[in-house]
């Protein structure tokens, strides 16, 4: 049994990696890009989008409780694995 | 900011004639792929849904489930923006007196050539394919005097109407400056 806010963790970091990657990518966009309505649109258009994703995903995670434990490998399928022996 | 009315090392009389950059319909195969990839996580989502209900009453997979589909949603996201910039920064800028070649690389590289007028000897273009040839686009190549072909404008809108344009600027070019040695 695996505790969910582990993986909670690692999504934090996975959001924390693509915080920087999305920082680098704009930062290139805006500095090479030509000062054009198709550039701000664009750029807009790929904000807006990403802060719908982690504030819908943020908004659902608040609902969530933290203290359960979720078993990885479901139940009905360890028979599978333990040749027909229950867990 | 490329400002296009203050190019680097431009001339007092020199204009600019082309802004060019591929077709927008180079980029529909590549928006179509990644809008199956970005549609995944709701249609598995609703394939659970359909097909094994009791997966999301387990506790805690729907929690798990959601963390990892927004996490592939936004590198995917992240991912098709990337080959857009890839795209869009991509250009090709002709002037009165030179040809400015700008290529995007991934997310670091950067390559900024140019070339004279001048120098240009020969300048051809290919449409090849039914959607090119519908959509009028294709490629554009620039021949200086050496050897090596010196630029392709790859998948640009009106290619014959701009290799025409090249030519009548580099003539144009080399009239009005008949000291240039093409010696080359």
């Amino acid at each position: 049994m695996v505790s969910l806010t582990v993986f909670l963790i690692a999504w934090i970091v996975l959001l924390a990696i693509f915080g920087l990657l999305v920082l680098l990518t704009l930062v290139q966009m805006l500095r090479h890009g030509l000062p054009s309505p198709s550039t701000y649109v664009t750029t807009f258009l790929f904000l807006l989008v990403t802060a719908g994703v982690v504030i819908g995903t943020s908004w659902y995670l608040t609902g969530v409780d933290w203290n359960a434990t979720i078993n990885l490998v479901p139940e009905s399928i360890l028979p599978f694995f333990l040749g027909g022996q229950e867990a | 900011m490329i400002d296009l009315s203050k190019l680097p090392g431009g001339a007092a009389d020199e204009e600019n004639v082309f802004f060019l950059r591929p077709h927008w319909l180079v980029l529909l195969p590549i928006i179509a792929g990644f809008g199956v990839v970005l549609v995944l996580p709701f249609a598995v989502w609703f394939g659970l849904q359909t097909m094994n209900p009791a997966f999301f009453e387990t506790p805690g997979y729907e929690t798990l489930y959601v963390l990892g589909a927004s996490a592939f949603f936004l590198y995917a996201w992240l991912f098709l923006f990337q080959i857009f910039i890839d795209y869009f920064l991509d250009i090709w800028i002709v002037t009165t007196h030179r040809i400015i070649d700008i290529q995007q690389h991934g997310m670091f590289g950067r390559t900024t050539s140019e070339l004279l007028l001048d120098r240009v000897q020969d300048v051809s273009s290919d449409v090849r394919g039914f959607i090119h040839t519908v959509f009028d686009y294709g490629n554009v190549h620039v021949q200086t005097a050496g050897e090596r072909e010196r630029f392709v404008f790859e998948n640009v809108p009106h290619p014959v109407h701009v290799s025409k344009r090249i030519l009548e600027l580099a003539e144009r070019r080399r009239t009005a400056t008949p000291t240039v040695s093409r010696t080359e």
